[in-house]
């Protein structure tokens, strides 16, 4: 499991362009923000859609792109590119429900360039991303994972249920709603070190002053890497760190948050 | 895929979407604002930058900018821009307004704009008819907002403050056109106009909330008839320019106001006097006046000629507030509504004025208005009136947003089933009796002379009363129940006894009201349909599940996991059903049937039972009974039980014959004496098959009644003269007998002649 704690993408940045696929109507800084109300949507004219984030430098180990629709319509690939070298791609298949991606990779420490360029399989797609963010994110130390029980939710959709039905007890029409799903992460034994260090004030920082942060689940260290396995959360309140019956050197910890999927 | 379409779907997902538009300035366009806190102004750079003065105060500049609205510019707005904002529920999808392509269907909305998924409830409680009643209950909508940091714009921003507070300081929000567009989630991801209903509102206010929330109140388009906004007829304001005495027919009026405004023949009103203005001279100048008919008594309009008001004449002062009136002359009752809706603001695109005309020419074919609106009231009561006055409904629908009209609603076939599993949602239907609105018996006062003259009973001429005998009878309610409607100045006999039949007819026994709810897949009516019911929540006499027809009086949706509908319904007792029966037993003169049964559009089979009653006429050429306006193939059956009896006046006797004598050469004209008249019809089928039972059983009557023939008037007598020295006229034949014996016919005169005349006369 990765966990975003900060995020340069907006604060570094010295620009942005388009460099395929531009709508000239759109403002590509509408991905700045985790506002939901903006967002950038390319034109729907080139074979791909490729934009950049020129940076002041700044230390980055993950990328992650909320709000989007790399898997509506015909798919591709998306390419993420650091300082000019690809760090991975990843395949969307035509069609594909995913909203929210995140790539973790070894860290970068001075991005000067984050480009997103995603290679259509249909030229007349137009591609929508909402919000972009990078940074470094929260170590944990030895309990970098979930704990046993925890709620997968990149692994359901958002959305409740109900059911109409007659007489029989037999179904006749079904409302479905989306929802913004609440979760609570408890991550116990955490070393007094992890949040007596910076790091954990700078996630602090991210949950309550930018109000969003990232997690990425499968993250490859002990499961096979799926920057898919991600979603964006919201709404968070994290509990002061308890301190663990027994000793005083772990902590144990508490978020609860709301969970953007998109679908 | 349509909106209808979407809406079958088995599995679906809504969301909601609001759009605000705002008069606004191009952003090319100069928009300055001159005073704004004072004399100084805040200064922003474009970079959202403010600067601070040595003394730490804000630096302010002389001139700024204005926001581009056209309560923060300078300049007056003339022009049509209109600046459209978004905002929707937490869960409008990403690509809602962003097409997935380039070449996306014709009509794809591709919205530049920022949806801000802010809406945390919004809430419609819809118009809901109330029959009988007239007007239905005005439709309205509460949105409530989330208020967030960020500029509405539209040019110039501030990175102060938040968002709606910027808004609702930016513009005047009252009476500005805000939708409300139901959506479903779309597989395709391309959403379009079709995709959509929208209901549209006028804002009535907005308004910050102590937790960091706005709220939005809306109104539908009917509030234009509210009293603080429009009266019928207006207050024209005008006044007498000299003292006037009672019989001048030259008003000297003032110098402002237009008296040209209406054409003439008018009407205008002084004091309490009405009068009729022929011709304005001088219109608008210091010698302005109008000419009126002479001033005795009568406002009299030609072409029909009809007396509208009687009048009474008299002195005004100088200064007397002369209001001018409008004037219903034969007046359809659609084009005086229209004329109403329009005076009171509404578009003509609002009003669908041909579906109103065939409406009223179907249920009222006959029934005119003539009246003087002489005093401004407000348009709601006017209309309301109206309605109550021709059992009308009239609602606003804010999805098609036409104001609706339902001439009478008892008639209508039913238009669709609504069934418990489907339409009905498990365990919603309800049921309650509503015997405040049960009437057996309804009367009403008409026929007001003068129409200046206040609404006590004393200024009314006629009455009309409905029984419907069948609820009060032993076994059933056994008491009386009566409606009494507010005297009206409007309407005229016809119009009355429909008024109050079709009101014993519906609600003779107590109505029941239901509510339900209802999925959207299942919504197969809207506000104003006739339906039938099939739930086993009412049981019929063998305990299974009755079917009982209903009026929708309201649909409203509700927001629970995705949208569902709330839907209030009255019983629908039609007038009948074609076999009904209905019941004279009050004696009664001049009975119209197809207006005693309500005046039905369609070819129907009525059975009238004749129970005891005397039915009359006192005028040989007025048949006691007619069929009336039944459509053609219907059917009557008349049963006779109890002595009952049609009668009819009898004829009038002929004249008598003259005798005339003539002396050179000496003779004597004895001229036949005039026919007798004819007995007046009981009867008048007017092409209606009838059946009349006086005798036997019938169904499960005793027939027993008779049809008296009255008598036709005997002939006059020739003239009788014999010899030139005596001349006799004849005499008068005799008047036929019946309910009232025809009057007798005059004798025949006897007339001396001389030798070059003949005088002939009767």
């Amino acid at each position: 499991m990765k966990i975003s704690r900060t995020n340069i993408y907006t604060t570094n940045q010295t620009s942005m362009t388009v460099d395929s696929d531009a709508d000239s109507l759109q403002d590509i800084t509408n991905v700045n923000t985790g506002d939901f109300s903006t967002a950038y949507t390319s034109a729907g004219t080139a074979s791909s859609f490729n934009f950049a984030a020129n940076l002041s430098g700044g230390t980055i180990n993950y990328v992650a792109v909320a709000g989007h629709t790399y898997g509506s319509g015909g798919g591709g690939i998306l390419r993420l590119i650091i300082n000019g070298t690809i760090i991975q791609n990843v395949t969307f298949a035509a069609g594909s429900k995913n909203d929210v991606i995140m790539f973790t990779f070894d860290q970068v420490d001075v991005a000067t360039s984050i480009r997103l360029l995603f290679f259509k399989n249909i030229d007349a797609d137009k591609v929508t991303v909402t919000y972009v963010s990078a940074g470094i994110t929260l170590s944990l130390g030895s309990q970098n994972s979930e704990p046993g029980g925890y709620s997968r939710n990149w692994l359901t959709d958002s959305k409740k249920v109900r059911a109409q039905v007659n007489d029989a007890g037999a179904p006749v029409a079904y409302i479905r709603e989306r929802i913004a799903r609440q979760a609570t992460l408890n991550i116990d034994n955490v070393n007094i070190s992890v949040t007596n260090a910076n790091q954990w004030r700078q996630f602090l920082d991210r949950v309550y002053e930018q109000g969003d942060f990232f997690i990425k689940e499968n993250d490859g260290s002990n499961l096979a890497d799926n920057p898919l396995s991600s979603y964006m959360c919201f709404d968070a309140q994290v509990a002061p760190p308890k301190a663990h019956p027994d000793t005083r050197q772990l902590n144990n910890l508490q978020i609860t948050f709301k969970t953007y999927t998109g679908h | 895929m349509s909106f209808a379409t979407n809406a079958l779907a088995l599995n679906q997902e809504h969301f909601t979407v609001v759009e605000l538009s705002l008069p606004s300035f191009l952003s090319t366009d100069t928009c300055t604002l001159a005073d704004y806190e004072g004399d100084f102004f805040n200064f922003i750079t474009s970079n959202n930058e403010v600067f601070y003065t040595s003394e730490n105060r804000e630096f302010k500049v002389l001139n700024d900018d204005g926001y581009y609205t056209p309560l923060t510019c300078d300049q007056a707005y003339v022009g049509t821009r209109k600046q459209s904002y978004y905002f929707g529920t937490e869960n409008v999808p990403v690509q809602y307004g962003r097409p997935p392509t380039s070449s996306p269907p014709v009509g794809t909305y591709d919205i530049q704009e920022p949806i801000h998924p802010v809406i945390i409830s919004v809430s419609e409680t819809v118009t809901e008819l109330q029959p009988g009643k007239g007007l239905s209950i005005q439709g309205s909508a509460t949105i409530v907002f989330r208020d967030f940091v960020g500029d509405p714009g539209p040019v110039t921003t501030s990175p102060f403050g938040t968002y709606f507070g910027k808004l609702n300081a930016r513009n005047i929000l009252t009476n500005k056109v805000i939708e409300i567009r139901q959506n479903h989630v779309q597989g395709d991801n391309i959403y379009t106009l079709g995709d959509e209903q929208i209901r549209f509102y006028y804002i009535e206010s907005f308004k910050q909330n102590a937790n960091g929330t706005w709220t939005m109140n809306c109104k539908d388009l009917m509030a234009l008839l509210d009293f603080d906004k429009t009266q019928f007829p207006k207050p024209t304001g005008g006044s007498l320019r000299t003292a006037i005495n009672n019989t001048t027919t030259t008003i000297p009026v003032d110098a402002l106001t237009d008296w040209s405004q209406t054409s003439t023949p008018y009407v205008i009103r002084v004091g309490d006097e009405l009068m009729k203005v022929l011709s304005v001279a001088n219109n608008q100048t210091a010698t302005a006046a109008l000419t009126v008919a002479t001033r005795n008594g009568q406002i009299t309009f030609d072409s029909p000629t009809i007396l509208l008001s009687r009048t009474e004449f008299d002195e005004h002062d100088l200064g007397d507030a002369v209001q001018i009136c409008y004037t219903s002359h034969d007046q359809d009752i659609d084009e005086f509504l229209e004329a109403v809706f329009l005076d009171a603001g509404f578009s003509s695109s609002n009003l669908p004025t041909s579906d109103w005309a065939t409406e009223i020419d179907e249920w009222h074919p006959n029934d005119k208005i003539n009246m003087i609106w002489h005093e401004p009231t407000a348009s709601r009561d006017v209309v309301n009136q109206v309605c109550t006055n021709f059992l009308l409904d009239m609602w606003y629908d804010p999805v098609a947003t036409d104001v609706k009209l339902s001439a009478i609603s008892v008639w209508q076939e039913s238009g669709a089933l609504v069934e418990e599993g489907k339409q009905i949602n498990q365990n919603t239907f309800r049921i309650v009796p509503q015997d405040k609105m049960r009437f057996s018996r309804a009367f009403i006062s008409y026929n007001k002379p003068y129409k200046v003259r206040n609404d006590d009973i004393e200024n009314y001429r006629a009455i009309s009363v409905n029984i419907n005998a069948a609820p009060e009878s032993n076994g059933q309610y056994e008491e009386p129940k009566t409606k009494e409607f507010k005297s009206s100045p409007i309407i005229g006999s016809n119009a009355a006894a429909l008024l109050t039949q079709r009101t014993t007819a519906r609600f003779g026994y107590t109505p029941e009201m239901y509510t339900w709810e209802t999925e959207e897949k299942f919504l197969n009516y809207s506000t104003g349909d006739i339906v039938d019911i099939t739930t086993s929540a009412r049981q019929g006499f063998d305990g299974r599940p009755s079917t009982v027809r209903g009026q929708i009086l309201s649909v409203q949706p509700v927001y629970d996991i995705g949208r569902k509908y709330r839907t209030k319904a009255l019983t629908y007792e039609a007038a009948f059903t074609t076999g009904a029966t209905f019941t004279i037993n009050e004696n009664s003169n001049n009975i119209n049937l197809h207006t005693f049964v309500g005046a039905p559009s369609s070819v129907v089979n009525v059975t009238i039972v004749v129970d005891g009653a005397t039915i009359t006429s006192n005028n040989a050429l007025s048949p006691a009974v007619i069929a009336g306006g039944f459509a053609p193939g219907s059917v009557i059956t008349l049963i006779f039980i109890n002595n009952a009896q049609f009668q009819s006046a009898g004829g009038i006797g002929g004249a008598g014959g003259f005798c005339a004598i003539e002396y050179a050469p000496a003779s004597v004209i004895n001229a036949p004496g005039g026919a007798g008249g004819s007995g007046g019809t009981v009867y008048a089928a007017q092409g209606i098959e009838t059946n009349i039972y006086l005798g036997g059983t019938i169904d499960t009557y005793t027939a027993l009644g008779t049809l008296y023939a009255p008598g036709g008037g005997g002939g006059g007598e020739d003239g009788q003269g014999t010899a030139p020295s005596t001349a006799i006229g004849g005499d008068g034949g005799g008047g036929g007998a019946g309910n009232i014996f025809g009057a007798g016919g005059t004798g025949g005169t006897a007339v001396n002649g001389t030798s070059n005349t003949r005088r002939w006369r009767r």
